[in-house]
């Protein structure tokens, strides 16, 4: 399947959630209730009984979310340049964070469930993974950006064509010039 | 030096501001053309590129609305934050190279600029014009009316000013703005959010080790101090819940791609190969300095909940009271400056886009033609959209009005769901077309402000801009795939290629 239906069809799985979500009935205090002593903070009380039996459709939201963004990334890499190491350090991003996801929401339902929780860094286990397995994943994918930049990103023959091209579109350019003066940037 | 808590910080404020007036009349002497006022000429390094992206990314609302929302809704804002590396990506994978390209080939100033080249359509150049405008109008007011409330309440604590009224404040703030603004232009706002970029981040570091001292235990035991009170505070979705999370999670994500005070800067790197280092330096930039919107919120929560502190009359307090009561003088003194230095130089970037809108984009969308001496009339715009800015941020605060409200909350979720379906697409993807285009702008405006005018509250808390980013999308997509593939201009075409 192209990569342009499987983005389109992210986002009308995500779209049909939303609605099973939107057609639902909300139970009471599903964004919070005011705190009994201190009127500026808010209290989100029993968690399970808020989710409404919905749980299960946020967390698939999620999931897609995370598959979307990974999708995205790949429609901006140009597809010759698509190749099995691209897809292969792009899989595993989109593996860390759903399995970040994953062990998050578990966690966080049987934290609801039980009252107990691993504690990592003194945080519980869902707090915690949220706070830098969340934040890591994301930036993961800013390691792939660095180590790919000339490999797939921006390869020296796309600068190239660039320069060249620019290069061509300073020369009709230049008798207009006295209306945007260009800058003395180089566009390299 | 506690005695002196107040004349520290109003002293480093001062000093800020001394700064910003020097850094305007510099730029000044930089800015020769248009080129210069709006893009920087497109010769900066990427240490510069950097520190701004980061900093347009945290605005005031990061020091103020940020610890303000840990404060009453647990760690539910904790979505806004953490997805910092999500949307970098997005933005540097997809946005920052072909962006820089157009900009380099067809001189454009501007996004809207940007947008014309690749759609051809001057209807969609005109529809975002307008969207950057009422975006610009709305963030402008609420961060004119932020800055002069903090500096009344900080003058106010003197002797000497203790009944200054709300009106000097704004005319002393927007004094120095307009100053740096009209003088310097882009160039301005860009070496003060070096500045301030810098500022942040090693704040972001202090206030971290400040907040861990409060407890002995640090950040965990107050968070254990939370978690007693109500769990769902301390877990990772916070009171609001967990779709209204998730949700400020996407649009802070996906949405970081369609934010054109951002995604301009990307437009004015020297070398697109420094993305390779602007990149990084970014997201490090914004981990440090988010540092300080959750120590601060938690560590608040925490110490009102077990009685320490007196509980805050709104939320926003948060971050002031802290400072007062728990950091050094000195390093309230740098925080104090650092807000300061974030709604400046914030205020800056969305003039000066919100400037280009009028006399650049607007005027090519209507005649074909930009005005006769842009860089006069950039500069006397720049000081008509101030002026209107904060008559519209006064009227709203005394006539208690929602307008400003409004266009506030026009924010980052409109920007994103009207601009990332047309630029993320738009420079990725062949088939996009100027129809699709401007069916999601339009469909993300009415759905953006119906949500919001008539005061609709979604089941389970779904947010608005959620579901007008994830619909724009989608009907854009469509939209696209069901007209004939358009036919681009060659030099765009060839830009798709690389």
């Amino acid at each position: 399947m192209r990569l342009i239906n499987v983005i389109l069809l992210l986002l009308l799985a995500i779209l049909g959630l939303l609605g099973v979500l939107l057609l639902g009935e909300s139970p009471a205090g599903a964004t919070g209730q005011a705190h009994d002593r201190f009127a500026a903070m808010t209290v989100g009380g029993d968690g399970l009984a808020r989710l409404g039996g919905m749980g299960w459709v946020m967390s698939a939201i999620q999931v897609l979310s995370i598959l979307l963004i990974h999708s995205l990334i790949a429609l901006g890499i140009n597809e010759r340049h698509r190749n099995t190491t691209f897809w292969a350090l792009l899989g595993s991003s989109a593996v860390i964070s759903l399995a970040v996801w994953i062990v998050m929401y578990l966690s966080y339902i049987e934290f609801l469930e039980t009252g107990a929780s691993t504690l990592i860094l003194g945080f519980p286990l869902p707090t915690a993974l949220a706070m830098f397995g969340v934040f890591i994943g994301g930036s993961y994918l800013c390691v792939i950006y660095i180590w790919g930049f000339r490999r797939f990103v921006y390869t020296e023959e796309d600068e190239a064509a660039y320069e060249a091209l620019r290069a061509a579109a300073e020369q009709p350019r230049k008798p207009n010039a006295s209306l945007f003066h260009i800058g003395g940037g180089s566009d390299a | 030096m506690d005695a002196y808590r107040v004349e520290i910080s109003l002293a480093f404020v001062l000093v800020y501001m001394v700064f910003c007036v020097v850094v305007g009349m510099w730029a000044m002497r930089r800015t020769h053309d248009a080129s210069d006022f709006f893009v920087a000429g497109r010769h900066l390094g990427p240490m510069v590129v950097a520190l701004a992206v980061f900093s347009s990314t945290l605005s005031g609302f990061g020091f103020v609305g940020g610890p303000g929302l840990v404060y009453s809704s647990g760690l539910s804002s904790l979505w806004m934050v953490i997805v910092a590396g999500f949307g970098y990506a997005i933005g540097f994978f997809l946005v920052s190279k072909r962006i820089r390209m157009i900009a380099g080939v067809r001189d454009a100033l501007s996004l809207p600029d940007v947008i014309a080249a690749r759609y051809g359509s001057e209807w969609a150049r005109g529809l975002t014009a307008v969207t950057i405008l009422l975006g610009v109008m709305g963030y402008l007011a609420t961060q004119i009316l932020a800055m002069a409330l903090v500096l009344q309440s900080l003058l106010g604590a003197t002797e000497t000013f203790a009944d200054i009224s709300l009106v000097t404040c704004v005319a002393w703030s927007l004094a120095v703005l307009v100053f740096y603004s009209v003088t310097g232009g882009i160039v301005a706002s860009v070496y003060t959010d070096v500045i301030q970029g810098a500022i942040m981040a090693v704040a972001g570091v202090l206030i971290l080790l400040t907040a861990s001292s409060i407890y002995s235990g640090g950040l965990p035991e107050a968070s254990a101090v939370i978690l007693a009170d109500d769990a769902e505070a301390a877990l990772p979705f916070g009171t609001l819940g967990m779709i209204t999370a998730l949700g400020w999670g996407f649009v802070f994500g996906v949405g970081l791609a369609g934010q054109p005070h951002l995604i301009t800067k990307m437009m004015m790197n020297r070398k697109i190969s420094d993305n390779r280092i602007i990149f990084p330096m970014s997201l490090v930039g914004y981990a440090l300095a988010a540092l300080l919107w959750f120590s601060i919120g938690i560590i608040m929560r925490a110490t009102v909940l077990d009685g320490s502190m007196t509980p805050l009359d709104a939320p926003d307090a948060a971050a002031p009271v802290f400072l007062a009561t728990f950091a050094h003088p000195l390093l309230a003194g740098v925080v104090f400056a650092a807000l300061f230095a974030a709604i400046m130089s914030t205020s800056d970037a969305f003039l000066n886009i919100g400037t280009a809108a009028v006399i650049h984009d607007l005027p090519n969308a209507i005649s074909g033609r930009s005005v006769n001496n842009e860089l006069f009339w950039a500069r006397v715009v720049t000081c008509l959209i101030t002026l209107v800015a904060a008559a519209f941020a006064l009227y709203s605060y005394y006539g208690n009005d929602r307008l400003v409200a409004l266009l506030g909350a026009f924010g980052w979720g409109t920007f994103a769901a009207a601009i990332v379906p047309v630029v993320v697409f738009g420079l990725n993807w062949r088939r996009a077309t100027a129809r699709a285009a401007v069916a999601a702008i339009i469909a993300s405006l009415v759905l953006n402000f119906a949500v919001e005018i008539f005061s609709i509250r979604l089941p389970f808390g779904v947010s608005g801009p959620f579901l007008a980013i994830v619909t724009s999308m989608t009907l854009f997509m469509v939209i696209s795939l069901l007209e004939p593939e358009p036919k681009l201009d060659p030099d765009i075409d060839r830009i798709m290629d690389l």
